[in-house]
């Protein structure tokens, strides 16, 4: 397992400075930064990745993408694909205030919840970031930029299809 | 770009809370100590362990003096530092809890920002299975961010801090949790708060400027974070920029003639006192025009966004105990002295 988040920090790495523009055009430009923070943390598994997730990223995004790694670690164990990935969306949906249609990371989260394999549901998660660039954005700091956001993916989104593409691959033979 | 030495004052990006805080802490010994959790900046002097209710805040750094600055006697009992621009995890505002918590319960304040609300509810939920009578409190006065009717939605900006002091004052005077809960909603109803930007500041985060104008524009409502707000406008003269912001709060929330009115005006960190203080003698002398008196003002950078070129008006009326609060004495050593001032 730390193998696999450790390939995932080193990935986020280099998404960095990707992720924080996209996230500049909305935000403050940090959602790259956090990802690192909360995936090196995770990687280093001396407690619970999710929760060591949780505490090094901080902001929203610590509590709510320790949803999505909580899930991964689960399916990597042996769990349920779409089950598994559904109940972090009711998680983050609850927490957050947010649904489909918000331009959120559940955008991409969502479609891949429905999917029975990795592989499937990183496509799910993928096609479901890149429809976020059309939205308007409805939550978070995202919803006061004037045209919210629209013309521009979710940083959120694409972190979720991130993780689901580099986590399928990890389980293809 | 990520790498390249930012034009600011610091060790290492990674480091800049921390070694903010080691500053305050080596100024104030004698009124500021750290918790367990070193990022739990709290009082020295802790008096909860008795029946005193405890008032701390987590929110993210970079702010400055906001919130740290406002720990002492008579204010924050703690706050719990976050990284730049991003508030602090659940476990670190448990830690912050646990330290100042005693048997009276605790106000945990949360101005209403996505982060800072996720991770300040779960705290104290946190806090309360185990047992620890912990009440988070909402904080939105930005009437840029949601329409008139939706208040509930709208951000928290700098006029939470009449929230700060007044709970802060009060909860020392001896008020019990449910009182002070009362009393921080009743202050919160009574705010409103609109804010202008002019120029942007160098996000520590990203290295660059936090958002870009053109020349000769402001942007009206803009957040703490440089999101965008109600629209951008030309830069025109001071009085008349501050009768169309007055005119904007005094529809969102009328004021009748003769209502004591306390006014903050607030820097972003790159506008000079010279211009906080022809604001507010614009903003006094236009409500002084509709027969509503200002009293006891705070005029100051203290809820900042980095070296961002900005202001904002906040227009508060207490009631007689409200007003008694503000100016009550305190030992935080960044909040300014209010008592017999202004009056």
């Amino acid at each position: 397992m730390s193998a696999l988040l450790r390939a995932a920090a080193t990935r986020f790495e280099a998404l960095e400075p990707t992720l924080n523009r996209l996230d500049a055009a909305t935000g403050d430009g940090d959602h790259g930064a956090t990802m690192v923070k909360g995936l090196r943390a995770a990687a280093e598994a001396d407690q619970e990745p999710g929760t060591a997730f949780r505490k090094a990223a901080g902001g929203a995004s610590g509590m709510l993408f320790a949803q999505v790694i909580d899930a991964l670690v689960q399916i990597e164990g042996g769990a349920p694909v779409g089950p598994s990935l559904q109940k972090a969306a009711q998680r983050i949906s609850m927490l957050g205030q947010a649904k489909a249609g918000d331009k959120t990371m559940l955008d991409a989260l969502l479609p891949a919840s429905s999917c029975g394999t990795l592989a499937e549901a990183a496509a799910a998660a993928h096609a479901g970031c890149e429809a976020t660039e059309a939205m308007e954005a409805k939550r978070g700091r995202a919803k006061y930029v004037e045209g919210a956001g629209v013309g521009h993916v979710d940083a959120g989104a694409t972190s979720v299809a991130e993780l689901l593409k580099l986590f399928a691959g990890g389980t293809a033979p | 770009m990520t790498n390249e030495r930012m034009t600011k004052v610091y060790n290492t990006r990674e480091t800049m809370p921390d070694d903010m805080i080691a500053g305050y802490v080596a100024a104030y010994p004698a009124q500021i100590a750290l918790g367990a959790n070193p990022r739990v900046v709290r009082r020295k002097t802790l008096r909860t362990h008795g029946d005193k209710v405890a008032v701390l805040i987590g929110n993210g750094s970079g702010h400055e003096p906001i919130a740290m600055g406002f720990v002492g006697e008579g204010l924050l009992d703690a706050n719990v530092v976050g990284d730049v621009f991003t508030a602090p995890s659940p476990d670190a505002i448990l830690d912050g809890i646990d330290e100042v918590t005693g048997p009276a319960g605790a106000v945990l304040l949360i101005s209403r920002h996505e982060g800072d609300v996720i991770n300040g509810n779960a705290a104290a939920f946190m806090a309360q299975d185990k047992g620890l009578d912990v009440r988070p409190l909402l904080m939105y006065d930005d009437i840029s961010s949601a329409p008139k009717g939706q208040e509930d939605e709208r951000r928290g900006a700098a006029g939470t801090m009449f929230i700060y002091k007044i709970l802060g004052a009060a909860a020392e005077a001896g008020l019990g949790l449910d009182d002070l809960m009362a009393l921080g909603e009743a202050v919160r109803d009574a705010t409103r708060t609109l804010g202008a930007a002019l120029f942007p500041g160098t996000s520590p985060l990203s290295g660059e400027t936090m958002f870009t104008l053109p020349p000769g524009e402001i942007a009206i409502g803009m957040g703490v974070h440089g999101e965008r707000g109600a629209g951008h406008r030309q830069i025109a003269p001071a009085r008349e920029l501050v009768r169309d912001m007055v005119d904007a709060l005094m529809a969102d929330r009328p004021i009748a003639a003769g209502t004591e009115t306390l006014v903050l005006i607030n820097g972003s960190g790159g506008t000079t006192m010279m211009e906080l203080l022809t604001i507010y003698g614009e903003v006094a002398g236009y409500l002084e025009k509709q027969g509503v008196p200002a009293r006891s003002p705070m005029i100051g950078s203290y809820s900042t966004t980095q070296e961002m070129g900005g202001f904002s008006i906040s227009l508060f009326t207490p009631t007689a105990d409200m007003a008694r609060y503000w100016r009550a004495p305190h030992g935080a050593p960044l909040f300014p002295h209010l008592a017999g001032m202004g009056d």
